[in-house]
């Protein structure tokens, strides 16, 4: 299984985050609005099931 | 080629060795000549003069720089068993950083180019520059096909003092993935 890190940004807040999963919105708030286009993953685990 | 000296008057209240009382050539093993710059064939936009602590160069194709700002950085990408670093991925994921020091010191960078390639035929990718230090995308390169290809990025953006780029890529379409071997960087 391979789990992504993205770093997305936060127009609103003006700050980074970052989540495993895509998100629509930061993750302070919902109505606080990201930027799709720099969303970027920045990490890739590979993690093997025992 | 039709090389000239021409006449000069040296004096050594002005920096000379001696005092000419008549024009005299100039003599090319010890002369040298005090100007504020030089214009080649009489055009305004090929020149070569001083600017504050520095030399500056003008012509056509480089604009104006200075020694310090004509460089190449070239960027090899790979991992311990590819020649590169790949991507199936829509969503642009982070290949390598460097540093980049402003375009105060630097200028923005003249040409970007990513040596890059998919692995099938159908592949369709980009790959992007971003200034990570203040969120900004500097530009965007696409490519199609799986043979190695050198593209170019157009930039805007160049913050004026020292940020972190990264290089990103993505697999926009088609089969397979993309794969980016190197970016290269021209002033």
């Amino acid at each position: 299984m391979v789990i992504y890190t993205y770093r997305g940004w936060c127009i609103t807040e003006e700050c980074y985050f970052f989540s495993e999963s895509l998100l629509t919105a930061c993750p302070n708030s919902e109505e606080h609005e990201i930027d799709v286009e720099k969303t970027t993953i920045v990490e890739t685990k590979e993690i093997t099931d025992s | 080629m039709d090389r000239v000296r021409p006449l000069k008057i040296e004096n050594t209240s002005t920096g000379g060795s001696s005092n000419d009382f008549l024009p005299t050539e100039v003599n090319p093993a010890q002369d040298y000549l005090d100007a504020k710059g030089m214009v080649f064939d009489g055009s305004t936009t090929i020149y070569v003069d001083r600017s504050s602590t520095e030399l500056k160069f003008t012509d056509t194709i480089l604009g104006t720089k200075s020694p310090s700002q004509l460089k190449i950085l070239e960027i090899p990408i790979f991992t311990a068993t590819n020649p590169y670093i790949d991507t199936g991925s829509a969503t642009y994921q982070l290949v390598a950083r460097f540093v980049y020091r402003g375009t105060t010191e630097l200028g923005a960078p003249r040409t970007v180019r990513a040596i890059i390639q998919g692995s099938a035929v159908t592949t369709q990718g980009n790959a992007r520059l971003f200034d990570v230090t203040n969120s900004v995308i500097l530009g965007t390169g696409s490519f199609t096909g799986n043979t190695l290809q050198l593209i170019t990025i157009p930039t805007t953006g160049w913050n004026a003092n020292a940020a972190i780029i990264e290089i990103h890529i993505n697999q926009s379409a088609g089969a397979g993935n993309t794969r980016l071997s190197g970016i290269s960087i021209q002033w």
